[in-house]
């Protein structure tokens, strides 16, 4: 078991004749928190399939030292069990049912979901969902969590608190934790490390350390100015600057009326 | 509602539109009703026939279950299996009624038969239809969790498809409770099917219309018991999103 709970060393992937990942090289330090940003359609998705081990890369070697967990992006839940049913899944390999049950009462009080332990996801908020996912990953022993987009399916609001409450409930459980996002102010407000992958196939194109403690306002001048860096390094701010000089190239297949707004609104 | 029927029926009786013969007057029914019980042959019946369709609703529950999950599960066993699945199920299983008087003779067995064929294919291509369509995250979820092989089938495959399922038994049970009075008409000896046969044989519409009666009520509360089971609270989330 290496000293890193996680370790990606020239990891390639393919699908056939598609490249979607080339030779990527990434270690994650025990406590941790590192996100993964990049273009959409970039290989995201096949990242963490391959973290979690769902995929085997097609070159390359991945380490994981120890327990891992996902949180999903929406409807990682089990409809036909309780938020309790749940949250005990993740509990599973405790084997004393009275410890258990303590554990189980620990981790509802910790998402503040008192009282909701016999409902349903149904009958639940997106928010609250999201807050019983991540109290399922981090029950028991897990070292790493893998948050895949986990508050992309919110309203603007409620990501906003969730992120916090992401943070309080790290603090009282510290995990190593992998956060893959298209959010790139998520990333800025959250991480200690955030990765930049390129178009497919993906390499690191950057990356950016943030040395700021955590909970951080969105509007710090810190994490204002790594929002601006990703943009950067996304290649974003070189198109914004474009059209404002009226040399606008929209994305193809985009009417330039649409890239309008969509730019206006950021 | 029931009582504005019954006054309905009673008025059209007793206008004599019709020769009493052809429609008995509701104080008639009751008579018969009466004279059924009086005779056990009314409680006879319910018993046969509930036996049947119990036992052949039972039969495609357990057979059709794991069948349609090998083919919701693997994409070969579909494919090979989904046209015959598709061609039974749209053939009436009364076209069948020949061949169950051959093969089971009279008694239970062909109603049971016939029965059964009129839930099978129906079932099984539901189960396969619902486990086709679990969302992957719930897999991929288990498998995070440590489930595998029977706990995967126990613990997601199952669960998932209830809702489902449950609106299915519903459909089927109704069906089934149909086919039974058809199949008891020419391959029973009892049951309310042949009860029904054999009152149109006496000319005694009166009975007739205590068994329809009796049919109608006792399909109903079938379809209320199995309503009952989509208030489980681990299958409310099927119908309530």
């Amino acid at each position: 078991m290496s000293v890193n709970p996680l370790r990606l060393e020239g990891v390639s992937h393919r699908f056939g004749e598609l490249e979607v990942i080339r030779d990527l090289r990434l270690d994650v330090a025990s406590g941790e928190f590192v996100a993964i940003v990049g273009p959409s359609g970039c290989g995201k998705t096949t990242l963490l399939n391959l973290l979690s081990g769902h995929y085997e890369p097609s070159a390359g070697r991945i380490e994981r030292g120890g327990r891992m967990r996902m949180v999903y992006q929406a409807d990682g839940l089990l409809p036909w069990l309780t938020v309790a049913g749940n949250i005990g899944l993740g509990l599973r390999h405790v084997p004393d049912p009275a410890e258990r049950d303590r554990q189980l009462q620990s981790l509802i009080g910790l998402i503040g979901l008192q009282g909701f332990a016999q409902h349903y996801p149904h009958q639940l908020s997106g928010g609250m969902r999201q807050r019983v996912e991540l109290a399922r990953a981090i029950a028991g022993e897990t070292d790493v969590l893998l948050l895949d987009e986990p508050f992309s399916a919110l309203d603007y609001q409620t990501r906003l608190r969730m992120r916090r409450e992401l943070v309080r409930v790290l603090e009282i459980r510290p995990r190593t934790v992998v956060l893959v996002t298209h959010d790139i102010e998520e990333a800025a407000q959250l991480a200690d490390r955030v990765v930049v992958l390129t178009g497919r196939p993906s390499r690191i194109r950057a990356e950016l350390a943030l040395d700021l403690p955590r909970p951080r306002p969105l509007t710090h001048p810190v994490v204002v100015d790594a929002v601006q860096r990703i943009l950067d390094e996304l290649g974003m701010q070189e198109e914004d600057a474009a059209f404002e000089l009226g040399h606008a190239q929209p994305p193809s297949g985009e009417p330039a009326s649409l890239a309008l707004t969509a730019r206006k609104q950021q | 509602m029931v009582a504005a029927a019954v006054l309905v029926w009673w008025g059209l009786s007793a206008a004599n539109l019709f020769p009493p013969s052809t429609f008995p007057a509701p104080t008639a029914v009751a008579g018969a009703f009466q004279e059924e019980l009086r005779k056990g042959r009314l409680v006879n019946d319910m018993v046969a026939s509930l036996y049947r369709v119990t036992w052949g609703f039972a039969l495609a529950v357990l057979l059709s279950v794991p069948l349609g999950l090998l083919m919701g599960h693997y994409a070969a066993m579909r494919s090979a299996l989904l046209p015959v699945v598709n061609f039974f199920r749209n053939l009436s299983p009364l076209a069948w009624i020949p061949f169950a008087v051959l093969w089971f003779k009279v008694g239970d067995n062909p109603s049971i038969f016939l029965i059964f064929l009129s839930s099978f294919f129906t079932m099984t291509l539901a189960v396969m239809a619902a486990v086709a369509n679990i969302p992957h995250v719930y897999f991929q979820v288990g498998r995070d969790y440590g489930m595998s092989g029977a706990r995967l089938l126990t613990g997601i495959t199952l669960p998932a498809i209830m809702p489902q399922f449950i609106t299915t038994l519903r459909v089927t049970a109704g069906v089934a409770w149909m086919v039974v009075v058809a199949a008891e008409m020419l391959a029973g000896k009892d049951g309310l099917g042949f009860a029904i046969w054999d009152a149109r044989n006496g000319l005694r519409t009166d009975i007739l219309v205590c068994e329809m009666i009796v049919i109608g009520l006792i399909g109903v509360c079938i379809d209320r018991l199995v309503v009952r089971l989509t208030m489980l609270p681990s299958v409310r989330w099927g119908y309530e999103r």
